[in-house]
């Protein structure tokens, strides 16, 4: 068994954490552990290998299988899967709508929102 | 404003009969290293580093793609940007690849041979490229890698 925490920016879901009520939909500023009551698949507890990306992260479990979340604008989930951030995150994260239109191709420079995914052995 | 993401983590069913060892992410790719020694590359290529030529190859994004090395050795390349994989010496027929790495846009892969290759681009700075691409081969010069660390 293994546990797993994050923190910090979850404006893409690169936290793994479901919207819930309270809870800020951009950051988080302490560390929240992913649990089978955050709707966290139980085989992800069994994590031997975690790697985080600029919005997304996988994560390798014990029995060789490999589970993502996170942004998926280029398909870095290895999987469809899809959910829209709301309007007001959205604009939180990227302010005005004007701003964001300059930033669509993929060449442009990435936005670098710092999180932090631990994960430790039992 | 719609941006593609997904909150839950989910199992990557394309990979499911494969057994994976580890896996690291660029900052919009992923690779992932198999037990039986194959690479698997999802994500952007727009710098080339999902190892596919056509840099628009959007086909790929979502879908697991295999990595294939060209079957010729070739110079070390003098330019930072390389959209094939390339072996920086001599390539084994059938390379088994036992460690993997990722920086921001560019990805590294180490065959039990000791051969690394490299593919993407390295953003920094021209001189950084050069010191890559140079400190690999001088590790293959002084004799078999063992680890790829970025």
């Amino acid at each position: 068994m293994s546990r797993l925490y994050v923190f910090g920016a979850c404006g893409y879901g690169q936290l793994g954490l479901p919207y819930r009520d309270g809870r800020s939909e951009v950051q988080m500023l302490e560390p929240v552990e992913l649990t089978s009551e955050e709707a966290v698949p139980p085989e992800l507890l069994s994590a031997v290998h975690v790697s985080a990306g600029a919005r997304h992260v996988c994560v390798v479990t014990e029995r060789g299988t490999l589970y993502t979340w996170g942004d998926n604008e280029f398909g870095q989930l290895g999987r469809s899967g899809r959910a829209y951030v709301s309007e007001r995150a959205s604009e939180r994260l990227h302010g005005s709508r004007s701003n964001r239109s300059n930033q669509s191709n993929d060449h442009c420079m990435i936005e670098w929102l710092p999180y932090t995914v631990v994960y430790r052995n039992k | 404003m719609a941006t593609l993401h997904s909150r839950v983590p989910q199992q990557v069913t394309a990979l499911e009969l494969a057994t994976i060892s580890t896996a690291a992410c660029g900052s919009t790719h992923t690779a992932v290293l198999a037990h039986d020694g194959a690479v698997y590359l999802f994500g952007s290529n727009s710098f080339g580093q999902l190892g596919i030529a056509n840099a628009d190859a959007q086909e790929f994004r979502s879908k697991p793609r295999k990595l294939r090395l060209e079957a010729v050795a070739r110079p070390i390349p003098t330019m930072p940007l390389s959209s094939n994989p390339v072996l920086l010496t001599q390539i084994s027929s059938a390379p088994k690849f036992v460690r993997m790495a990722c920086g921001l846009n560019y990805s590294t892969a180490l065959t039990d041979t000791g051969l690394v290759s490299a593919w993407g681009y390295v953003c920094l700075s021209l001189s950084l490229s050069y010191t890559l691409i140079l400190s690999l081969s001088l590790s293959l010069v002084r004799g078999r890698v063992s680890f790829v660390r970025l």
